[in-house]
């Protein structure tokens, strides 16, 4: 539907063509109002100017009966100044009725009445001046005077209604431009609003329908749009969680491994395993993430960490492949600070800098990368900031590529992908997670001799007290423990990791069997799947809560098990009575931790130092 | 079409606003005529025969008239003109056409009254019917005359126009009917030139003899009052005005003649101005005045004859009496009627008969 794509082109000449009718239509009806005014004017001023002599010429005509009549001097003297002075006047108006006359301004009939031969009324006038003129002049005979005057009279009551005539007949085209004016008028409104009509029906209505249609093809779009995105999240959530039960097993077998009679080597591959399977874990979590921070949802586990360790691991994580590339991979001593336990978003933290670690050693064939820790001044009053720089020497990144790699799916060249695999997704995690944690992201390149990548984010001072850098405590506890999971692979994890902690391990399947067991086995712990089938975790905590025979299982500590993070499954758990909660996977940490909060009394340290490779 | 309603709710509000106005005085009937024309008992009588009132109106001067139509609006239904003014008025279209209005009394004229302006002014008769007619003349007193001038010749124009008898005649009174053409046309026939000339030397002339006679006499429209009054001795007047002595006996001496160089004779018609709208009222009022017994008696009151009397017809009672003073036997191949004049040539001979009254030589200003 190409041709129907809104353009500015198409709106202006649409709205100027409208604009163009509608103004078109007001112009011709302003010519059309404007028609008969003149006319109006005209008649007016005619009516006005006869008006003018018919009072001349009623002043004329009492004067001209008082000189007939009269015999004293005296008061033929008074009527004498009173024809000279009506005289004047007459005389002026005659003047602009006879202008008026020869320039066709009066109406068709009155110019009839005013050029005709019979009874020209300003001829008649003329002749009545004439008389006036003979009655003023001094020097007449009395006898003279009194017949001007007589005749006069007669004459101005004969010219009189002729002029009247005339008035009336201005007055009458008068009206009648007047109505037409009127007319005119409708006429006028009828052009503008029939203008308007067309432009509306022709140009507007035709013009909405269509920004209507763009609208809803646009408002459709978006929704098919969200729904296909939506689709995607879902579908990232449900594989990131199908993925994650069996990676478990992989991670919770490796930490069981780890713990038996190794050599070096073989320790170090099964660390390597478990390195691995956590990145790929933390991976998973982060697609995780992006779909959250895509959906708006992201939200920071904060926790007190060790900055310094982390970049180490990172780099134990990258250590082989750096090795095979013949790459030297090192962190660089921190400077300055006392400490780098602090407290912030230490997942986030890995996955930015296992994705620029993996990005540093997957652009460079030969030399160095390396990652440093350093301070940031900070304003006063503000948290410490820290900036996290990896540096490589690959292959750089040209300068009309910068922009754009941390858009999602960007790279810095489409032969990138190809070359070097990867999913474009890393760098637009790391903007989003730095900025997340009120950080930002920078980077500086130059194309052929290498990047550096530098992620500055704020972090405060750790809330619980500092644990000596990279001691592990090994523990026994000797306990008997329930371990309720209907994932094989789980529960073997668990046992395993249980036994290795001086444990005795009695399983179940699903949550009938558990409250059998808690009943029958007396186990001193309970760990409590919380998705099981038959019965429930949440189920099997309340009936061994409210039914036990045994005062003392009633009591039992019952820690849940879930892949949900959802601090409201947490809630849940504790509201079905369990007295704790651990996230699966389950490690080794979490477990002791767990474990100590209800025997803290039966731990053996034995304190082994693992430093920064 | 959305604006043809209210134009047409506006024209039906205008047709019934001054539709209302003009007939609201629909049963009344507007004539103006000569003073002393309609006599009371006969406007009575057309109240009673057709239920409509007849308001008259009177000028004693046609000039009056004939402005009144000129200028249109006048708001008469009828009125009475000299025959001569017809033919000024319809080329302004100041009339209305009688022939359309079905009269239902055929009137008989004499062929004296319309027939010589039938060639002059084609289409005359469409537009008037004759009223009343008569002469103009001269009305002597015979007694006073006499006495001061023994040997003058008491039935010739000599008697007015000689400016010596004038002269002797002053003091008992010289009165002219204040009517330019006529008084013009018995000057030139008196000269013995056509008495409806309009050539400048013709007028000159004229005016020269009446200018030697103006000093010793007035131009008027008051002739019957000064007749009553027995304040003039020579009067050259109408004879509606110079039979009054005669028929109604009141001055013995005065004594009205057709002088034996013959004169001019006059002849009313009434016409329709051309804006009256109830023109059934104009025609239920020709009816009535041309009706023979209510034409009789207008015409007697007026001292005139009735347009179907002839000079040979058998004319009975004050009629045959006023028919046989208007016209004398003898006099009656010497006596004309005057043509029409154009406005012009109107306003021309009107000029030149102020500045005579005012003391001017002819023609000059």
């Amino acid at each position: 539907m190409a041709q129907t794509r809104i353009t500015r082109k198409y709106l202006r000449l649409r709205s100027g063509i409208a604009l163009g009718i509608v103004m078109v239509a007001s112009v011709i009806a302003m010519m059309v109002a404007m028609m008969g005014r003149d006319n109006i004017a005209a008649r007016a001023q005619n009516a006005a100017s006869v008006d003018m002599v018919l009072l001349s010429l009623s002043e004329l005509s009492l004067a001209f009966y008082d000189l007939k009549d009269s015999d004293s001097a005296e008061s033929g003297f008074t009527s004498r100044g009173q024809v000279r002075r009506a005289a004047h006047a007459a005389e002026a108006a005659l003047a602009v009725i006879s202008k008026d006359a020869t320039m066709d301004t009066f109406s068709p009939d009155a110019q009839d009445i005013l050029t005709r031969e019979t009874l020209n009324p300003l001829l008649e006038l003329q002749e009545i001046l004439f008389m006036a003129d003979v009655v003023v002049t001094p020097g007449n005979t009395n006898m003279n005077i009194s017949r001007a005057a007589t005749l006069a009279a007669d004459l101005s009551l004969r010219v009189m209604p002729i002029f009247h005539r005339v008035r009336q007949l201005e007055m009458q085209a008068g009206d009648r431009a007047a109505d037409r004016q009127f007319l005119y008028g409708i006429l006028a409104l009828t052009i503008t609003l029939l203008g308007a009509g067309v432009a509306a029906r022709f140009v507007l209505l035709p013009m909405e329908r269509f920004v209507i249609r763009a609208q809803a093809r646009v408002d459709q779009s978006r929704r098919t749009a969200e729904a296909a995105s939506q689709a995607k999240s879902m579908f990232l959530a449900t594989m990131s969680h199908e993925i994650r039960t069996p990676l478990n097993g992989v991670l919770g077998l490796a930490e069981v491994l780890g713990d038996t009679k190794l050599d070096q080597e073989q320790n170090r591959m099964v660390k390597m395993i478990s390195s691995s399977g956590h990145a790929l874990l933390q991976l998973i979590n982060d697609v995780l993430d992006l779909a959250k921070i895509d959906a708006g949802k992201l939200t920071l586990d904060h926790a007190d960490f060790d900055l310094h360790e982390l970049c180490c691991e990172t780099a134990e994580l990258f250590s082989g492949q750096a090795a095979k590339k013949d790459v030297h991979l090192e962190v660089l001593p921190p400077e300055g600070a006392p400490t780098w336990f602090v407290h912030g978003a230490p997942n986030a933290v890995r996955q930015i800098l296992t994705n620029l670690v993996g990005n540093a050693v997957k652009f460079t064939d030969a030399g160095s990368v390396t990652i440093r820790l350093e301070n940031m001044p900070s304003a006063p009053n503000m948290s410490r900031l820290v900036r996290l720089t990896v540096k490589d020497q690959g292959i750089g990144i040209a300068p009309e590529a910068l922009d754009r790699i941390f858009d999602q799916f960007e790279q810095a060249d489409a032969s990138t992908t190809t070359k070097f695999g990867g999913t474009g997704l890393g760098l637009a995690i790391v903007k989003r997670l730095a900025e997340a944690m009120d950080g930002h992201v920078q980077v500086r390149s130059v194309e052929n001799e290498g990047a550096e990548f530098s992620v500055v984010f704020p972090v405060t001072l750790a809330k619980s007290t500092s644990v000596e850098t990279g001691v592990r405590l090994k523990h026994s506890f000797g306990r008997r423990i329930l371990v309720a999971d209907d994932n094989r692979v789980n529960q073997l994890v668990a046992q395993k990791l249980l036994e290795n902690l001086g444990c005795e391990v009695i399983t179940a399947a699903n949550g009938v069997e558990a409250v059998d067991l808690a009943q029958s086995g007396e186990p001193d712990l309970i760990l409590m799947d919380v998705r099981m089938p038959v019965m429930d975790g949440l189920q099997a905590t309340r009936e061994i809560r409210a039914n036990a025979d045994d005062p003392k299982i009633r009591k039992v500590p019952i820690v849940g098990l879930s892949a949900n993070a959802h601090s409201e499954h947490r809630q849940n758990g504790i509201a079905a009575g369990m007295n704790g909660y651990l996230l699966k996977p389950v490690n080794r940490e979490a477990l002791v931790a767990e474990l100590e909060q209800h025997w803290p009394s039966s731990e053996t340290n034995q304190k082994t130092v693992e430093a920064c490779a | 079409m959305k604006i043809a309603m209210p134009i047409r709710t506006l024209y039906v509000c205008s047709i019934i606003l001054f539709g209302s106005l003009a007939h609201a005085n629909e049963d009344s009937v507007w004539f103006f005529t000569w003073h002393a024309t309609i006599p009371p008992h006969v406007q009575e009588a057309f109240r009673t025969e057709t239920g409509i009132e007849l308001v008259v109106d009177t000028f004693s001067a046609s000039d009056v008239a004939e402005a009144q139509l000129a200028a249109g609006g006048s708001g008469y239904d009828l009125a009475v003109v000299p025959v001569e003014a017809v033919a000024r008025l319809m080329e302004i279209g100041a009339l209305q056409e009688l022939s359309s209005l079905d009269l239902k009394t055929p009137v008989e004229i004499s062929e004296w009254v319309l027939e010589p302006h039938k060639e002059a002014v084609p289409g005359i008769e469409e537009f008037t019917k004759p009223f009343l007619w008569g002469s103009t003349g001269l009305l002597v007193d015979q007694a006073a005359v006499q006495s001061r001038l023994p040997n003058a010749p008491l039935d010739s124009w000599d008697l007015f126009f000689n400016p010596e008898y004038a002269e002797v005649l002053a003091d008992c009174g010289i009165s002219i009917v204040d009517s330019v053409q006529e008084v013009v046309a018995i000057t030139l026939n008196y000269l013995g030139r056509d008495p409806n000339s309009v050539s400048e030397p013709d007028l000159d002339a004229a005016f020269a003899v009446l200018a030697d006679v103006m000093p010793y006499a007035t131009v008027t429209d008051e002739q019957f009052w000064q007749i009553e009054q027995s304040e003039v001795c020579l009067s050259l007047t109408w004879s509606s005005t110079g039979l009054a002595p005669q028929i109604y006996g009141m001055n013995p001496d005065y004594t009205y003649s057709v002088p034996r160089e013959g004169s001019v004779i006059w002849a009313d018609v009434v016409v329709m101005p051309a804006n009256t709208e109830r023109t059934d009222h104009s025609r239920d009022l020709i009816d009535f005045l041309m009706s023979a017994h209510h034409a009789a008696d207008i015409a007697s009151y007026a001292l005139a004859s009735r347009p179907s009397y002839g000079p040979s017809s058998n004319a009975v009672g004050v009629q045959a009496d006023i028919l046989r003073l208007s016209f004398p036997d003898d006099r009656r191949e010497l006596m004309f009627m005057m043509d029409a004049r154009s406005g012009a040539e109107k306003r021309e001979l009107d000029k030149r008969w102020r500045r005579l009254q005012m003391g001017f030589k002819s023609g000059s200003r």
